[in-house]
């Protein structure tokens, strides 16, 4: 029974991941609602948020100073993504924006390769040290990182559901065509939701990592990861995918401290097909949305 | 027999030319190691080819080809070297491995849409990966298995790179021509049928999910032979050998020759399999290279080389004598289809409630109503392309709630889709031989079958072209044709006549008649009374997904409740 006592420490050792998958699985839902387009590249977002973070840094400027710069480095990558996304041709299949979106993550990745080598890099943050929860020690850096992903939550929450814009994007997500029809601009909302994709993934970056490190192989992964917590959320809802990655967080804590480390990136895939396989819809959805089979 | 031989060789002549051109190469080189490097383009042709019928034909994205290529190279190199087997025992045991944890991806994701499998094999290579490095006791870890066995050939040991290259050789003819003769036959039209659109693919009675884990399988276990004759050559794997660059590659190699065309795959192969060697020293920009190489392509040119050259199919009409073009007549007493009780609802909007009614063989039976009276949710739920909520559907007695879409279109249930849903990658003839494929027999069957409903329509002058190069009429018949092909029981027709010209209408309403005359009941859903009132036997009237009215077409039309749901309120009463 040794091990049960250390299960909170493995629980709360995959909570500020978690919460970082979950950030990016937002990042999936906002541009799969607006534009049906599974985002391959959402996980570099993270790495060039982290990294430009950590290059700042070095250059002697504060990481608080830091995080805006390197959040508004990712907006312009997803401006960029979605102008080239606009270059393809009228009613191009969900493959050729796949192969589009996962040759634009590979090159990306290839890219902060040559920038950052193939290293772990890290900067602080964070003021050092603990507190203990529920049985479990748990690092400020955790701390701040689960505050501002509920921070982030309630923001995107007002965005969506309380300014014009955003429910102009919830229209649009709901039917392109008859949001056109009131005054909405769909390749605008497309825009908007790859910006904020950008921003959360870019967000995600700089938070985890002065907490875990980051490099410049990582983009695919943590893409992968995401999308697992997107699907655990119901794909469509960007709030469930946060919740689905802090679940994905716990539970691939909890495998790494029961079972072995040394498969600590397969746990997740194992959850992806485990979800797909027994509740497609994922864990919040009463029903498959339309269209999504 | 000769002209049959002749067409069957005819059909083989681009392998055979492929092969006949790669055979020549060591002919032209001494050097051993631009022999190498032609070795391990041949082996990247074997799962190129493979992933062209994943990719290609059936639409499916693979990531994470490598690692079939590295399940089959690990089983080589496990099994020869720590077990002492055969590499000609392994080769077979790593391609049933890799079938194997294809289908344990596979049956999860291949059910939903097509970015949850290439997001699983994207994630498939690191578990393998992991497993490899964490079972560095067994597997070698990053260091890897070295001194792997060569394989040898009658006792003689094939260290030759000549010998080895054309053993490789074979194994690429023997791949090329399974899976060439494979995609130029029936299947093929099936993967099409399925890249294109799923849903009307399961109205031509195929089991997409059950097609599309086959083929999965299949391009896994063709992926590993690739990996096994990889290493009894170079004989070292290591984790990491066959990583997301190389998987990267083999789908940018398959794309930029031209998918969907095996041929496409090979020349993408030769022009970029040389591509690495060009950038040795600048190894590291390789995946920047091939990422934006892929993403041009796919914006710019995405059918690829191939793309400039027509494809030839190679159906054609033929006479045939035996074929029958009764309707397959299930034999049962009381109607041929019987609905009942059937409901649907879109969260608050019912738009079929209670629908209850019944054709016999040899009938027309028409479904007609204002517009969003539910009369298309009403085909669908009858076809099974929408789940019922609750009622039964009975073809023959047998009863079909609750089960897909292809298992009622393979009991005889034929349907068209309210715009005419053609398989644009598919000719006329092959989109009516894909029907006809549905009652199984020889090709020469299916294709003997398809020319009489081929002529019946007069549809013979187009049947080489594709479906964007038709007019609206002539789409509408052969997808007429493509449902009629199956020999159905009863058809289901959704607005067949939509866009058609009044001397249009008149064809389409004597193809119906024989239709009928030949036994094939018929539901028809349409607006364009000219062609419902003269034909119909019977009518339905649906509003706001309620039955109002059902009868002969006479006492239809004179009924107060259609004429006020037709015209309005007043209408009824003046």
């Amino acid at each position: 029974m040794e091990w049960l006592v250390a299960v909170p420490q493995f629980l709360a050792g995959g909570l500020a991941i978690g919460a970082v998958y979950g950030l990016i699985g937002a990042g999936f839902s906002l541009i799969y609602n607006t534009s049906r387009v599974i985002n391959f590249a959402q996980g570099q977002f993270v790495v060039y948020g982290g990294l430009s973070a950590v290059s700042l840094v070095a250059n002697g400027i504060h990481p608080l100073l830091a995080l805006p710069i390197a959040v508004l480095a990712c907006i312009v990558l997803g401006g960029a993504l979605q102008a080239v996304l606009a270059t393809a041709r009228r009613g191009s299949d969900e493959l050729t924006f796949i192969l589009v979106t996962i040759g634009i993550a590979i090159a990306w990745q290839g890219l902060a390769h040559q920038i950052w080598g193939s290293g772990y890099h890290t900067f602080s943050l964070y003021p050092e040290g603990a507190a203990f929860v529920l049985g479990a020690s748990v690092s400020y850096g955790t701390m701040v990182t689960l505050g501002v992903t509920l921070l982030v939550c309630l923001v995107l929450w007002l965005f969506l559901y309380r300014t014009l814009v955003g429910k102009a994007m919830r229209a649009c997500a709901n039917d392109p065509r008859v949001a056109l029809t009131v005054g909405i601009r769909p390749r605008t909302m497309v825009l908007g939701a790859y910006l904020a994709s950008a921003s959360l993934g870019g967000l995600a970056g700089v938070l985890v990592t002065p907490s875990l490190m980051m490099s410049a192989e990582f983009g695919v992964l943590l893409g992968i990861k995401g999308f697992t917590a997107a699907v655990v959320g119901g794909l469509a809802n960007p709030f469930g995918a946060i919740v689905g990655g802090i679940l994905l967080g716990l539970f691939e804590g909890l495998c790494v401290g029961l079972i072995s480390s040394d498969l600590q990136d397969a746990y997740a895939f194992i959850a992806l097909l485990a979800v797909l396989l027994l509740r497609p819809q994922g864990l919040f959805a009463r029903k498959l949305p339309a269209g999504v089979r | 027999m000769s002209a049959l031989a002749q067409t069957a060789a005819g059909r083989q002549a681009v392998p055979i030319a492929i092969l006949a051109a790669l055979a020549i190469v060591p002919l032209l080189t001494r050097d051993d190691y631009l022999l190498g490097v032609w070795t391990f383009i041949l082996l990247n042709i074997i799962v190129v080819v493979g992933l062209d019928v994943l990719l290609g034909y059936a639409g499916q994205l693979s990531l994470g080809h490598g690692a079939f290529v590295a399940i089959g190279a690990y089983a080589s190199a496990l099994l020869t070297t720590k077990l002492g087997w055969s590499g000609w025992a392994a080769i077979p045991v790593g391609m049933m491995v890799a079938a194997l944890v294809a289908a344990l991806i596979a049956v999860p994701t291949l059910r939903l849409r097509g970015y949850y499998l290439a997001m699983a094999t994207l994630g498939f290579p690191i578990l393998f990966d992991a497993i490899i490095r964490g079972g560095s006791n067994w597997s070698g870890g990053s260091s890897g298995v070295t001194a792997i066995p060569r394989l040898a050939l009658g006792g003689v040991v094939l260290r030759d790179p000549t010998a080895y290259y054309y053993l490789v050789l074979a194994f690429l003819a023997v791949v090329l021509l399974l899976v060439w003769n494979l995609m130029e036959s029936r299947l093929g039209l099936r993967l099409r049928a399925i890249h294109a659109d799923e849903a009307a693919a399961m109205a031509r009675g195929i089991h997409v999910v059950r097609t599309k884990i086959g083929v999965f399988t299949l391009s896994a276990a063709i992926a590993a032979l690739g990996g096994s004759l990889y290493v009894h050559n170079v004989q070292f794997v290591a984790a990491g050998t066959f990583g997301l660059n190389y998987s990267l590659m083999l789908v940018v190699m398959l794309v930029a020759g031209g998918m969907g065309r095996i041929w496409g795959g090979v020349v993408g192969v030769i022009v970029l399999g040389w591509l690495p060697e060009l950038l040795r020293d600048a190894a590291t920009w390789q995946p920047v290279i091939f990422g934006v190489l892929l993403a041009l392509i796919m914006l710019f040119s995405p059918s690829g080389l191939a793309g400039l050259v027509r494809r030839r199919s190679s159906f054609g009409p033929r006479s045939n004598n035996h074929v029958s073009d009764a309707p397959r007549h299930r034999t049962a007493s009381g109607p041929l289809l019987r609905v009942s009780g059937l409901r649907k609802r879109f969260g608050g909007v019912t738009a079929v409630s209670d629908l209850t009614f019944d054709v016999a063989a040899g009938e027309i039976r028409s479904i007609i109503g204002p517009n969003g009276a539910g009369k298309s949710t009403a085909l669908a739920l009858v076809s099974g392309a929408l789940p019922a909520d609750a009622g039964s559907v009975q073809l023959a007695g047998e009863e079909f709630a609750g089960r897909p879409a292809h298992e009622r279109a393979r009991a005889g249930l034929g349907r068209t889709f309210q715009h005419a849903r053609l398989i644009p990658t598919l000719t006329v003839f092959e989109n009516i031989v894909l029907g006809a494929s549905m009652l199984g027999g020889s090709r020469r069957d299916s294709e003997g079958r398809a020319t009489c409903v081929l002529e019946s329509l007069g549809l013979g002058a187009v049947a080489q072209r594709f479906p964007d190069e038709i007019n609206h009429f002539e789409r509408r018949l052969t997808e007429v044709g493509s449902a009629l092909a199956a020999r159905p029981a009863l058809v289901l027709l959704d607005e067949p006549a939509a866009g058609l010209s009044a001397a249009e209408i008149e064809l389409l309403a004597n193809v119906l008649r024989e239709e009928r005359d030949r036994g094939t009941a018929i539901v028809l859903v349409d607006h364009i009374m000219a062609l419902v009132m003269p034909l119909s036997d019977r009518i339905l009237v649906l509003d706001s997904g309620a039955q109002i009215a059902d009868g002969d077409p006479s006492s239809v039309t004179a009924d107060a409740r259609v004429r006020s749901a037709y015209l309005g309120q007043g209408a009824a009463h003046a």
